[in-house]
């Protein structure tokens, strides 16, 4: 009965979402594909060059196509976790300073530092998101960053023991 | 002594992909992950692992598919595609089943051969291989106009 027993389980874990972003990141004056073989054609280039020149940087993923080759590139099991993070925080682009909240069960020592710091996502991007592999337990890390502005941690704890 | 100092970035053109992701989400993305489950199979083409005795018995007994994932059949409709900023699409599940997916294949349900994960949901070789074809023709579609 152990899959029944945990298939009624579904509605108590705490796995949040999933999501999958497919991110381009161009920049506020971004040319549409046909708006950018115009200005090319204007600039004198040829159709052939401009084919080539846009097959190639497709392929390489090159300055172009560089951010879009990276949003379809297959994931894989291991990375998927990301997907899900970075789906969750763009989701949530209101909020300006993220807490850093762990489990505080088998806890890694890098991420008992930093729980309950805060920061902006560009900040925490740099020192290092969770399961990004910046903390000793890597992509095992069950941290999350959540809304500072709502939530308030209370300090840790720790028993007698060690 | 000459000496070079380089003081801004080129400024490169950047291609807005908006549509081109929409597109991306709605025509393959999606459609497959969802075809997947149909045919049962998982991310990487590979098979799920099969279910428990006792959770076949289980959905039989409720009158719901015995497929794997497939019970209701809500979890194979709920994938979505949104607009999130300028230039980024979000495939997602809808809030009703989004939970059990990371829960399914994210943590694994736990079995008597141990945890089982279904890998049912992100971007397959397969799909890269199809936007990439999709991109292709776009460059050659917009050279010919």
């Amino acid at each position: 009965m152990a899959e029944i027993d945990s298939f009624s389980d579904m509605t108590n874990f705490e796995i949040e979402a999933m999501n999958l972003l497919l991110n381009s990141k161009a920049s506020k004056t971004a040319l549409t594909l046909s708006e950018f073989i115009e200005f090319a054609r204007l600039q004198g280039a040829s159709d052939k060059s401009i084919k080539q020149e846009l097959l190639a940087d497709l392929e390489e993923g090159g300055r172009l196509f560089g951010e879009f080759r990276t949003s379809i590139r297959a994931t894989s099991n291991g990375i998927i976790n990301r997907f899900r993070d970075v789906g969750q925080f763009t989701q949530n682009i209101d909020i300006v300073n993220f807490r850093w909240v762990a489990v505080l069960v088998n806890t890694c020592p890098d991420c008992i530092d930093r729980h309950g710091q805060t920061k902006t996502m560009e900040q925490w991007e740099a020192d290092g998101l969770p399961r990004a592999g910046f903390t000793v337990c890597k992509e095992n890390c069950r941290c999350v960053l959540i809304n500072a502005s709502s939530s308030f941690l209370a300090p840790i704890k720790r028993s007698g023991r060690g | 002594m000459i000496s070079v100092e380089i003081k801004g970035k080129l400024n490169f053109p950047q291609l807005n992909f908006q549509g081109d992701l929409t597109h991306i989400a709605n025509t393959i993305i999606i459609p497959t992950i969802s075809d997947n489950i149909h045919k049962q199979k998982t991310l990487d083409n590979k098979r799920f692992p099969a279910l428990e005795r006792s959770t076949i018995a289980y959905k039989k007994k409720k009158k719901l598919s015995t497929k794997i994932l497939i019970a209701t059949g809500k979890l194979v409709t709920s994938f979505i595609q949104k607009k999130i900023r300028k230039d980024s699409v979000l495939v997602t599940l809808n809030s009703a089943r989004k939970e059990i997916g990371g829960y399914l294949q994210i943590d694994g349900i736990n079995s008597k051969s141990g945890k089982k994960h279904f890998n049912f949901f992100g971007i397959s070789t397969l799909m890269e291989t199809e936007a990439m074809i999709y991109m292709r023709k776009r460059i050659v579609e917009e050279l010919r106009k």
